[in-house]
């Protein structure tokens, strides 16, 4: 831990405060905290029919929930990363037999069909969410052993060990959402260890070509696969990888987009429903597409500056169920209009820019991959949530970081931002300490 | 610590980080982008999208106008009903609802007590239409799970009394028929709004600055109708089509001098709040929307018309040529045959010969002229809706019988307000008034705003004509063929008509119109009146059949048609020595015997049922209505009365009467009784055919 030395100066003081503390994370963090705080507030204030007035319990929980955050972000902050390491098999441990005992009737509590929660008097626990972590300080703790290289076969096994174990168990519940978050952490930790580019263009090519090729099945829309694919092979040889991994690529690509239609013929027929909604809400205005309609219009009808704080009719009027947990961004952006939006947005990256560089800045592997992990299921999170807000993408369970209301995901989010402020904290003295 | 890999520099991350940053920035700036779209771009029409969803506007609104009569009386006027119902999950108060509700609806009070335990959902009806004003402790009982819904309703103070001229309304305050939808404009008012919120669920609740604009109450209507004088003719067309056994009737009092219409009244009927089982036969305002051939009653017209035209006087001899007249093939006859007579008896007596011949040498287009001044061919322009013109063809499309036919009646065809109407032009000296139900209206809180004046519409004959008609027409009642209409001490002046209906276009033996018209006091006529009944079947004859109901509707109604406190008082004196003729009911089974009875205004007294043998007072007595007749039926005496007539029964009916009499019975011929002979205990009956 490190000593302050009280220089006579002021500003040297100023200059080591500064050295020590990521100010731009904590303000972006502090920022985005409130705007949910406000979100929720106006989501949650009783309606006029209720007839009772004053903050929300959901409301006062998500204050409370903040608050041992807060106190987890504090405790992670002086916490030694040794101890971390240490802990990081421990937990994911911890973390395991709590995915397990979750799916356990009578533990795990059914919400929408979903087994994923756990009661703990009166306050509802989310393992999925605390396994993000667990799970990520895993592999982290892995991936920095001596010896360990996730580009073999070998270690890349263990690593996908590490990730799929916790995705399988998630999946059980099921919720596919929190599942996919996975996904996105351990691209983003491949990508980060070495993982080619090149591989995981061709990942994000397949998607892309598989979303024109669902396009093209639902719509006739087959010249959109062409040019989606086209696009995508003429990148995928601006790589100038070798000639017939590229091509090879490029068919596994494009054989995986040709395969869409024929998959999607044998989807049941309420998964359908769920694809083609994705791409046109109005077509099921009561059912599959009412969430993105209602998130359009709450949206939409904030305009530049947003109808003012607890105004925002379509908010106040409950038009979108459960609105202050998945839907959350259509309350500042319905309240305070496109600024609003931006600000949020901008809050946001920057939180992730503060992880990426923090990822670059310190001279551990642990916490280097902490902080990238972190920053790309922020951004999986992020992209992903707005992207259904604004109807880019389909409706997901996957709530939006520090906004939506949710105990489990704000504490361990905010402890993980403890964290990085340590790694920030102490990245030059472990630089100093290696070389 | 040492057990850590270093992070190794020469992986190029940062430059991994940079393309990285590259990419989700591009990420970003699409999320960026779009949200532009939709927030910028997009937003007024999500703006409007989402208004249109989540604002309501709801109507606030507008009491229809009150109707009253020509003395200010309300007729219809609104009210507003309460229905209840409950959401059992919250309801609290549960004992003292069910109590209140008993009270105010009229079921058990376990009824409703169980309707609310064995609702499982959280909405039951309990009572619909309650006038909760009526019981203020179900009105203000304070819980949660009460649920009221308020509903503005007619209410109408003389239930179905001139029901089809008031008119109906859908439950929109909308009017369907009658006054309710000619003056629709002027009763509905104008609805007011708020502008509410509709939440995701669907309930409704008040904006913040809601948009609001007050509803303009309906104006009222001060009708020319007197509400008692049209429920006195409603009452005795009633009784009149009851004991005529008409299909259908309508009675239609006019103001001369005004045109005013005091009443209109149409059967059958309906109750206005029972609009549900109300048959099209019962809505329809039968005096403007049924034309019928008149028949005699149009003699009137062509007896001013030649009086105008100086072509007879009413002293004139005129040739009823023995009741029968051929002309160019066409045979005209007379039921009374007349010989040479004055031409007011020739009115009289109703002469279809005189008249016809009389006419025939008046030009057609005069005559013509005469009946369109009348009105006739023309709708009178009163103020309901879907009046008929009748039919009066034009003089260049006449055959040379045709004026003759016309004259009495036929080949033409009119409605019942075109006749009264042309009759009160006679009674108010030879101008003809619009007839019009609203003489003025009143602002929202009933004080009068406006009033209408009458409106004349031409002087058809000149005061003398007019006069010298009324003098003729008074005759027709006190000598002629109106003599039922007749009343001690008030001079009437009226016309019967009794007209053969056109049945797939030729006249039926079995169908007629029968009616009276008329108006009084001749002298100075308040009130000109049409009785008309369709398909009599008991009597058929206009005399007959509509002049009582005419003289009964007068007889009741004189004390608010006239000020004369002498003529009320001859008439109301005339109306207490109201008679009947007993009829012959021995033979007929008691059930049917007290029908006959009671559909002329007797009583019955049944000692037992069975086939009625004697009766007190005995056939062809006058008796004063409402009088009891007292019928024994067969077995009810074992000793033998009086030998009991049976001539003109029929031979079955007079071997019931005789043997419920306890006499043998010898029966001769077939057919009808002509003579009955006495030979101790047994009767020798002789029958003829034919009689």
């Amino acid at each position: 831990m490190a000593t302050i030395r009280f220089d006579d100066d002021d500003v040297a003081l100023q200059r080591r405060m500064n050295d020590l503390v990521d100010w731009g994370l904590m303000l972006a963090v502090f920022g985005v905290l409130a705007v949910g705080l406000i979100s929720i507030y106006s989501a949650t204030y009783p309606s006029f029919i209720s007839g009772v007035s004053g903050p929300s319990s959901t409301f006062v929980k998500q204050v409370l929930y903040a608050s041992i955050g807060l106190v987890g972000a504090l405790v992670a902050f002086f916490l030694p990363e040794r101890w971390m390491r240490d802990a990081a098999w421990p937990m994911y441990g911890l973390s395991m037999a709590l995915l397990v005992a979750v799916l356990i009737p009578g533990i795990g509590k059914v919400v929408n069909g979903q087994q994923c929660w756990i009661d703990i008097g009166g306050f509802s626990f989310q393992p999925s969410e605390l396994a993000k972590l667990t799970t990520l300080m895993a592999l982290a703790r892995f991936a920095s052993e001596k010896g360990t290289d996730v580009l073999t076969i070998r270690d890349g096994g263990v690593a996908l060990g590490i990730l799929f174990l916790p995705m399988a168990l998630i999946m059980l519940q099921p919720d596919t959402g929190s599942a996919t978050v996975f996904m996105a952490m351990g691209m983003g930790i491949f990508l980060w260890l070495g993982g080619s580019l090149f591989a995981l263009y061709v990942v994000i090519a397949g998607a892309v070509v598989g979303a024109a090729a669902l396009y093209a099945a639902l719509f006739d829309g087959m010249i959109w696969f062409g040019i989606a694919a086209a696009a995508m092979a003429i990148g995928a040889f601006a790589f100038r990888r070798n000639v017939i991994v590229t091509a090879l690529s490029v068919v596994l690509v494009v054989g995986a987009g040709l395969m869409v239609r024929p998959v999607f013929d044998k989807l049941p027929i309420h998964q359908q429903n769920r694809l083609v909604t994705l791409f046109e809400p109005e077509r099921n205005p009561r059912g599959e597409g009412y969430h993105v309609i209602q998130s359009m219009l709450a949206v939409g009808s904030g305009g530049v500056t947003g109808k003012g704080f607890r105004k925002g009719t379509q908010t106040q009027l409950r038009y979108i169920p459960e609105q202050w947990t998945d839907f959350i961004f259509c309350v500042p952006t319905e309240e305070f209009g496109f600024v609003g939006g931006v600000m949020v947005i901008a809050l946001l990256a920057s939180i992730m820019l503060r992880a990426a560089n923090i990822a670059v800045s310190v001279r551990t592997r642990f916490a280097s991959v902490i902080a990238f992990g972190f920053g790309s299921v922020m951004l999986y999170h992020t992209l992903v949530n707005i992207g259904m807000a604004i109807g880019l993408f389909p409706v997901m369970g996957i709530p939006l970081p520090f906004l939506s209301a949710g105990g489990t995901a704000l504490i361990v989010n905010l402890t993980i931002v403890g964290m990085l402020m340590n790694f920030y904290k102490t990245r030059r003295r472990r630089a100093a300490s290696t070389s | 610590m040492n057990a850590q890999q270093p992070l190794d520099d020469s992986t190029g991350y940062k430059w991994k980080a940079g393309i990285l940053v590259l990419v989700f920035g591009g990420l970003f700036c699409v999320i960026g982008l779009r949200l532009f779209w939709v927030q910028v771009i997009e937003g007024a029409r999500y703006r409007e999208q989402a208004k249109r969803q989540y604002e309501s506007k709801v109507e606030l609104r507008a009491d229809r106008g009150t109707i009253v009569d020509r003395h200010g009386r309300s007729i219809a006027s609104m009210t507003t009903l309460t229905s209840f119902a409950a959401d059992p999950t919250i309801l609290k108060r549960v004992d003292e609802f069910v109590q209140l509700l008993a009270v105010a609806d009229g079921k058990e009070a376990e009824w409703y007590r169980r309707r609310i335990v064995e609702e499982k959902g959280r909405f039951t009806w309990l009572a619909r239409g309650v006038n909760a004003v009526m019981y203020p402790a179900l009105d203000t009982l304070r819980d949660r799970g009460i649920i009221r819904v308020r509903e503005p309703k007619r209410h109408y103070a003389y239930g179905s009394v001139a029901a089809q001229l008031l008119g109906t309304t859908d439950i929109d305050n909308n009017g369907l028929t009658g006054l309710e939808l000619y003056y629709d404009d002027m009763l509905r008012g104008q609805p007011g709004f708020v502008v509410m919120q509709r939440d995701g669920r669907g309930r409704l609740r008040p904006g913040i600055n809601p948009e609001r604009r007050a509803p303009a109450d309906g104006l009222g209507l001060e009708l020319t109708i007197d509400v008692e004088f049209q429920r006195i003719a409603e009452e005795e067309l009633e009784r009149g089509i009851r004991e005529t056994g008409a299909s259908g009737g309508t009675v239609i009092a006019v103001h001369p001098a005004s045109g005013d219409v005091l009443a209109m009244a149409s059967w059958p009927t309906f109750h206005p709040l029972r609009l549900d089982r109300a048959t099209n036969d019962a809505i329809r305002i039968r005096g403007i929307t049924d034309v019928y051939e008149p028949g005699s009653t149009m003699k009137a017209f062509a007896a001013a018309a030649l009086v105008e035209e100086r072509q007879l006087a009413s002293t004139d001899i005129v040739d009823g040529r023995q009741g029968l007249y051929v002309i160019n093939g066409t045979t005209i006859k007379d039921d009374h045959p007349l010989g040479r007579v004055p031409f007011h008896e020739a009115l009289e007596q109703s002469s279809n010969v005189v008249f016809a011949s009389a006419i025939r040498t008046m030009n057609p287009r005069v005559y013509y002229k005469y009946l369109r001044d009348f009105g006739f061919g023309l709708p009178t322009g009163i103020d309901l809706p879907g009046e008929m013109r009748g039919r009066l063809r034009r003089p260049n499309e006449w055959e040379p019988s045709t004026p003759m036919f016309m004259s009495f009646g036929y080949g033409m065809s009119a409605t019942a307000l075109q006749i009264v109407n042309a009759y009160a032009a006679i009674a108010n000296g030879g101008v003809l008034m619009q007839p019009r139900l609203v003489q003025a209206i009143r602002d929202p809180h009933g004080v009068q705003d406006r009033t209408i004046a009458p409106r004349r519409i031409r002087k058809v004959v000149s005061a003398p004509t007019a006069s010298s008609l009324t003098t003729m027409l008074v005759g027709v009642v006190e000598r002629g063929t109106g003599k039922l209409a007749a009343i001690n001490g008030l001079r009437i002046a009226g016309k019967t008509g009794t007209a053969q209906q056109l049945d797939n276009g030729t006249y039926s033996r079995t169908n007629y119109t029968a009616s009276f018209v008329g108006y009084y006091p001749a002298e100075s006529p308040s009130v000109a009146m049409i009785v008309m009944l369709d398909r009599p079947t008991s009597t058929i004859y206009g005399g007959s059949a509509a002049a009582p109901i005419f003289r009964r509707i007068v007889q009741k109604s004189i004390t608010m048609t006239t000020s004369d406190e002498s003529v009320r008082a001859r008439v109301v004196a005339s109306a207490a020595v109201d008679t009947v003729l007993v009829p012959d009911v021995r033979g007929l089974h008691t059930l049917q015997a007290d029908s006959i009875l009671r559909s002329i205004g007797l009583k019955s007294q049944v000692s037992a049922s069975g086939t009625v043998v004697r009766q007190h007072p005995m056939p062809g007595v006058a008796a004063p209505r409402g009088n009891v007749v007292t019928i024994d039926a067969m077995g009810a005496t074992s000793a033998r009365s009086e030998q009991p007539s049976v001539l003109g029964f029929t031979i079955r009916r007079a071997i019931a009467v005789l043997h419920g009499a306890g006499y043998e019975v010898r029966v001769q011929g077939s057919g009808r009784v002509v003579r009955q002979e006495w030979r101790n205990d047994t009767c020798l009956i002789i029958a003829r055919q034919g009689l």
